[in-house]
């Protein structure tokens, strides 16, 4: 009796109690034989069809020069040295104005005609440089005082004002080669910092880079806003990546070198980086073969072993 | 009662025969109602509900989101537990209420507590119920394709925006409309915004800010109703339309003034069509596609449900612009009219077996077809029975149908009434009159008519404990023991009703008591078989305890699994990738993948969902992709004979070269049915529940090293809930106060900046489009720019311009500008550290999971070394609790209840065979049927290599069921001739002779009647194999050894007694 018992309740329990074997028969495949390595997967194998196909790409780490870049912005402000404010030297009456708003004036060249109240005898205006009437703010026939009557610019050569901030300051120095643009990028322009402003903004906590830019046709209108990169550092670095190569992995960084038809995770210390690349202070040795595009698969194809889906 | 049934149905034919009609024409109008799907549906009452946080990390959206909604539900009535998961942009409360609840009640108070809580979570944020559809609501999927170089109406070529727009306002309206359909999900493509993108540099030179960009779109779009006038009589309404209509009109509103001059958005943003930040992607052959998803409505019927959304389909590719189509891709009908055509094929063949088998050991065709049309009759009954109890027609339930089982009954009353005809005829040396025929049928029914009520009870009993298995078991199991009660009883009813009745009406002539060439063969084989067996009785009954022994220890080495897999015909990849992994890169690698699946020859199409649809049934992040691989049908196969398993290895060889996937291979339906149970689908698992996330991870990871080191330990593994890189843009509060700033300024600019802020709609007749405000690609995507991102400050009081030293500046003269801005580098610091991945909650509480299987060790003892080990090696700080789940919970209640209900059910039958033979031995002597029938059930699956299954394990029942009828048949004629005082020996011999025929048409009828079931390779018989595999196995050694070895048995349960009455001889 106990031995049929037995007999029925057998099976009925070894098909009750699969429930959980079968469930797990299921994600044995995908996940067994990696789950081990999980952590200490570094290098993997990759036809080289597939990869290319895959669009990894590879290149030879080597020198670079790497420049340091830093884009301010700011805008155009006319020369203060050659701004030229006009006034009549004595009191009288506008008898003749002779350029106006916009005209180009020569060294020298009259540019108002003022007879004075006291003597009556009639004395010229006249440009102490060349540049462009900017202001008019007189007309034959006003009687003048002291006010200013025309104002001449020089836009030969502007400034560009560029806002520096507190914690750029100490990479931001005189003499830097700063390439300026418009916001539309529809030209630029190369030039230096001449001299950092001794003074700053209460307001906006920043302070006045200055660049000299020539200006020979007058594109840089003053007032107008650009951005200006200016080069902070250009150094040669001995040894550089792409940065495109750079992956987080393992709580650390590393790029991925090609060794025969390995790919091989190599932890790294960087160094300083431009847009485009990165100084490598150690990891991997010049003329390696590294990953420079597609680094993610690696990164993905090494770990991939501890991915599991739970929802 | 019985005497009377039976009397009347002979005695009243034909009205036995039209209510027959009537119980079967109730049959077939309730078959067209019968919900029919592939699979039961075990999914529980759930609703979810998703909220869409735009923006919002697994943190924040956990903390500000999913803690609201799910505390919230607390409390509700018949709640079971609520579960929170909290991803990048979402928040998904599932709130699970008791087996049974109402649906739309459970909706109801979900909405009303929602409603409670609203106004608690962050404005914008709204949170949206689940479609009302179960797991296996994904019924049906097309994609929406434009043939190359389609083209817009207004020339441009047709872009993935453009299909989505499609999918959105064309094909999604209509198909919601089809009945039984609850959701047409979308995902893929991008859905059309416009986008506005200033560029930084031109918002600073205009001293502009983001708000103002904002502010100024919302200002300039809208449209206004002003009441009306009465003209002449006539009333003319009045309205200001002022809304954008399109790109240009964008570009040309005003955002502010600066000395005179309009500045317009194109002076300083790009006003175009731009692309969402999605969340999901579908891609299909190696292009990305949009492709819709239809959710049935809970309780419709999948197949119908389905092909009407197809033939709408179709309807709805009318109306869609020339060169796109919508084109299904998966179609759940396919699957089930496959599984009901491989039933119906197995019902027809095995039917068709049983009535040649019939016919040869009858001799008589019409006793044959009145015995056969016992099969389809009670299935018929069972379906009325199945709809009345709402229970689905699928490979579970339908395919436990046993029609050898079924027609056992029949088969016996039939043959024996044939028997007794013939002896009448004989005796009478005539043809019977008509009253006369019908008292033979009415005597000899009623004389056979106990051992086929015995063994229908006999089997619900042995059901019971298939009663009492609960939850996933439960729902998965139920219909299956329901159909196998359900239709044992209609064979009840009819063989007492029907057959009598048919056999008394149509079997008139004159019936041929030879037994034909068959049955003397089996009888000059069987007669000195017996006598052997009867003189070397120990050396038999010791062969066949160790052929039982044997067979147990077989069974307890053999592999067990669930439930067989349904195989679907197609295969679903997962590909998953690291957790990170953004969608773009996902999508990359799943061109690359499908490119390099599409390239098998077995291959018609594979297409995928990467990351999460619209609607967040399925929220996976874009690191993982559900591929689906179909097909094409096997005779275009290169080599149409290649099992599916080889295929599945070329596919696994195939993408395994592919870098950076990891794969998980199911089926589609699987694929859910895995995700449903996957809370249950380890053996152990250990929640821990706390607060702070790094500690609960900490917590987390000792205890599964203490797991992974205890003996018999597999898979143990600490869900993942970290690894996600995060950019964290912490605010610097000092450099906030400098410039008078506040966290909420910096923030909301970040906002708009990198994800981007809604700023109106632009209507196009129906079509409604957002307007979104963001920065452009190229400053977004570059993170070194992050950093100089423009915040603007507040204006300061002029005095305090004023304080400094008058510098020199010319461009006051030039009109200056007056607000000032920093970068964002100067008031916060930008990091990049891995963060949450998701965030679960259960039951109100955080908590990380760790789980565990257990391999070649008694699960109990497991559990409780791995709950002391725990105890004593690893410390839970306080405010932190844990809880033991899993499996072993389930699999240890249902091993209670079994223990108790199967030795109970077994008691049950026992206690009825003896009130049938009043006898102890002889019941013991019919019991011992069931084990020998055990042993060949168990051997067949052996030889053919198929593991133990529950479907196995009805096979068992049944088999236990056909041991006792034959058992029951063959004790009862030993006994009866006893009786009537022959020798006992003789007797055994006599009997045993006699009711050879019956036993073995019973044992030709089950097993060849399931041949077909156990030979056929079309969709769905891998489910039904085990179960007719168990039988024809099991039958075989049961009906050999039932006429060999239970002679034998009841010759020795006999052997001191002499007298002919086995009642006197026990006292009784």
């Amino acid at each position: 009796m106990k031995f049929m018992h037995w007999l029925i309740v057998l099976p009925i329990l070894a098909v009750c109690a699969c429930t959980g074997d079968s469930a797990d028969a299921d994600r044995g495949a995908a996940s067994e034989p990696a789950a081990e390595h999980a952590e200490e997967l570094t290098s993997t194998r990759i036809d080289a069809a597939m990869a290319r196909e895959a669009g990894i790409e590879t290149a030879t780490a080597g020198s670079a020069v790497i420049r340091e870049t830093l884009v301010l912005h700011g805008a155009i402000v006319p020369d203060p040295q050659r701004v030229f404010q006009l006034r009549a030297r004595f009191p009288g009456v506008v008898k003749e104005v002779r350029k106006r708003i916009g005209e180009t004036v020569r060294a020298g060249e009259v540019l108002a005609v003022i007879e004075a109240n006291e003597s009556l005898r009639r004395y010229n205006i006249v440009a102490p440089a060349a540049g462009v009437v900017v202001s008019r703010e007189v007309n034959p026939g006003a009687a003048v005082e002291n006010e200013t009557l025309l104002t001449v610019v020089d836009l030969s050569s502007v400034w560009v004002e560029l806002a520096a901030f507190q914690h750029d300051m100490d990479r931001i120095l005189a003499g830097q080669s700063v390439t300026v643009r418009d916001v539309d990028g529809h030209q630029s322009a190369a030039g230096r910092i001449e001299n950092i402003a001794p003074v700053g903004s209460a307001a906006s906590q920043s302070m006045t880079a200055r660049v000299a830019l020539p200006n020979p046709d007058g594109l840089w209108r003053p007032g107008l806003f650009v951005t200006g990169e200016v080069t902070v550092a250009e150094t040669e670095a001995p040894l550089a990546v792409s940065r495109t190569a750079v992956q987080d992995f393992h709580g650390g960084i590393a790029v991925f070198e090609l060794v025969g038809e390995k790919y091989v995770a190599r932890p790294v210390t960087l160094g300083r980086m431009d847009a485009d690349r990165v100084e490598v202070l150690s990891g991997i040795e010049a003329g390696a073969l590294y990953v420079s595009a597609g680094s993610y698969l690696i990164k993905s194809d090494l770990d991939k072993s501890g991915v599991e889906h739970n929802d | 009662m019985i005497d009377a049934i039976l009397r009347f149905s002979v005695s009243r034919p034909w009205l036995v025969l039209l209510f027959t009609l009537a119980i079967a024409a109730l049959g077939l109008w309730n078959y067209q109602r019968l919900p029919i799907d592939a699979v039961p549906d075990i999914t529980n009452v759930q609703v979810q509900i998703n909220t869409e946080a735009p923006g919002y990390t697994p943190l924040e959206a956990e903390q500000r989101v999913s803690f609201v909604i799910e505390t919230a539900m607390s409390g509700l009535p018949r709640l079971d537990y609520t579960r929170s998961l909290s991803r990048y942009g979402l928040s998904q409360v599932t709130v699970a209420f008791e087996d049974g609840t109402d649906i739309y009640f459970a909706r109801q108070l979900v909405t009303e507590r929602i409603q409670s809580v609203k106004n608690q979570l962050p404005p914008g944020l709204d949170p949206q119920m689940g479609p009302i559809a179960t797991g296996l609501g994904e019924i049906f999927m097309y994609t929406v394709d434009a043939t190359p170089g389609t083209t817009n109406a207004d020339g441009t070529l047709i872009t993935p925006t453009d299909l989505r727009v499609i999918q959105d306002w064309i094909i999604r309206p209509q198909l919601l409309r089809v009945p039984g359909v609850t959701e047409i999900n979308t995902i893929g493509g991008y859905e059309k915004q416009f986008h506005v993108t200033p560029n930084p540099a031109k918002l600073l030179a205009y001293d502009l800010t983001l708000a103002d960009v904002l502010q100024a779109l919302e200002e300039s779009n809208g449209n206004v109703g002003a009441g009306y006038v009465e003209r002449n009589g006539a009333q003319l309404l009045i309205r200001a339309p002022g809304q954008v209509t399109n790109v240009e009109e964008i570009r040309q509103v005003v955002v502010a003034r600066r000395d005179n001059v309009p500045i317009r958005l194109t002076d300083i943003a790009e006003v175009a069509l731009g692309k969402e930040l999605r969340t999901g992607a579908a891609t299909q052959n190696g292009a990305e596609v949009v492709l819709g998803t239809a959710f049935m409505l809970m309780g419709e019927n999948s197949r119908t449900v389905s092909e009407r959304v197809a033939e709408k389909l179709i309807e709805v590719n009318r109306s869609l612009p020339d060169g796109v189509t919508a084109n299904s891709v998966y179609d759940r009908t396919v699957l089930v009219n496959r599984t009901i055509a491989t039933v119906a094929t197995n019902l027809a063949e095995g039917a068709a077996l049983v009535i040649v088998v019939l016919f040869a050991f009858l001799g008589n065709f019409r006793a044959a077809l009145v015995t056969a049309l016992v099969i389809p009759l009670s299935m018929l009954f069972t379906v009325t029975g199945m709809v009345e109890n709402r229970v689905s027609g699928n490979l579970m339930s339908l395919g436990a149908l046993d029609f050898g089982l079924i027609v056992d009954g029949a088969v016996v009353i039939v043959e024996n009434c044939l028997r007794r005809m013939a002896e009448a005829q004989r005796h009478r040396g005539r043809l019977l009159a008509v009253s006369e025929r019908f008292d033979v049928v009415l005597r000899s029914t009623r004389e056979v008519f106990t051992p086929s009520l015995v063994t229908v009870v006999v089997v619900a009993l042995v059901n019971v404990p298939i009663f009492a298995l609960s939850g996933v078991e439960g729902k998965m199991f139920h219909p299956m023991a329901f159909t196998v009660v359900a239709a044992l009883l209609g064979a009840l009813l009819f063989s007492a009703t029907f057959v009598p009745a048919a056999i008394a009406l149509f079997v008139r002539g004159r019936i041929q008591e030879t037994e034909g060439w068959i049955m003397s063969g089996a009888k000059r084989l069987y007669a000195p078989t017996l006598r052997f067996a009867m003189t070397w009785r120990w050396t038999t009954i010791v062969t066949t305890i160790a052929l039982v022994a044997g067979s147990g220890l077989l069974a307890a080495r053999m592999g067990a699994e669930f439930v067989p897999n349904l195989d679907e015909g197609d295969v679903l990849l997962q590909p998953l990738r690291i957790p990170g992994t953004g969608l773009d890169q996902s999508v990359r690698m799943q061109l690359q993948l499908e490119e390099q699946i599409r390239a098998l020859p077995e291959v018609e199409r594979v297409f995928s969902r990467i990351g999460t649809a619209e609607v967040a049934t399925d929220p996976m992040p874009p690191s993982i992709a559900d591929t689906y691989i179909m097909l094409k049908p096997r005779t275009q196969w290169p080599d149409p004979d290649r099992t599916k398993t080889d295929f599945i290895e070329a596919l696994e060889r195939t993408v395994e070269r592919l870098p950076g996937n990891n794969y998980e291979f199911t089926q589609p339906i699987q694929m859910r049915f895995n995700e449903l149970i996957s809370g249950v689908r380890a053996e152990l698992a250990i929640k821990v529940f706390g607060d702070d996330f790094e500690t609960l991870v900490a917590t987390g990871s000792a205890i599964e090293e203490v797991v992974a080191g205890i003996p018999g330990a597999a898979d143990v593994k600490l869900e993942q809930a970290t690894g996600l890189p995060v950019l964290s843009i912490l605010p610097d509060r000092a450099a906030l106060a400098r410039y008078g700033l506040n966290v909420a300024d910096v923030q909301s600019v970040i906002r708009t900046a990198m994800g981007g802020a809604e700023a109106g709609q632009v209507f196009e007749g129906d079509r409604r489009f957002d307007i979104i405000v963001r920065l452009p690609e190229t400053v977004r995507t570059n993170l070194d720019s992050l950093a100089r991102l423009p915040i603007p400050l507040p204006e300061l009081e002029q005095h305090g311009d004023e304080q400094l030293p008058a510098t020199f500046n010319p461009l006051a003269a030039l009109g200056a500008h007056g607000r000032t801005w920093a970068p964002l580098g100067e008031v916060a610091k930008i990091e990049i550290a891995p963060g949450l991945n998701q965030v679960n909650r259960e039951n109100g509480k955080r908590r990380v999971v760790i789980t565990a299987n257990v391999r070649g060790r008694d699960l109990g003892t497991f559990v409780a070394e791995v709950q002391r080990a725990v105890r004593e090696r690893v410390t839970v700080p306080p405010g932190y609790w844990l809880d033991y789940g899993g499996t072993f919970e389930q699999l240890q209640s249902a091993t209670e209840r079994l223990q108790l209900l199967v030795p109970l059910a077994l008691l049950l039958i026992f206690g009825l065979l003896f009130m049938t033979f009043g006898s102890v031995r002889d019941t013991t002597v019919v019991f011992s049927g069931v084990p020998l029938a055990l042993t060949g059930g168990v051997l067949a699956l052996w030889l053919r290599g198929i593991p133990l299954s529950i479907s196995a394990g009805v096979g068992f029942i049944t088999l236990s069921g056909v041991a006792v009828l034959t058992g029951v048949v063959m004790v009862s004629a030993i006994r009866e001739l006893w009786q009537s005082g022959m020798e006992m020996e003789r007797a055994i011999v006599e009997g045993a002779l006699t009711r050879l025929r019956p036993v073995l048409m019973i044992a030709l009828v089950a097993s060849l009647g399931f041949l077909p079931m156990a030979l056929n390779t079309g969709t769905g018989a891998e489910v039904q194999r085990p179960l007719a595999t168990v039988v024809i196995g099991g039958i075989l050694s049961s009906t050999l050894l039932t006429l060999i070895v239970l002679p034998a048995l009841y010759r020795l349960a006999y052997s001191k007694t002499t007298r002919n009455d086995p009642l006197l001889d026990e006292g009784i």
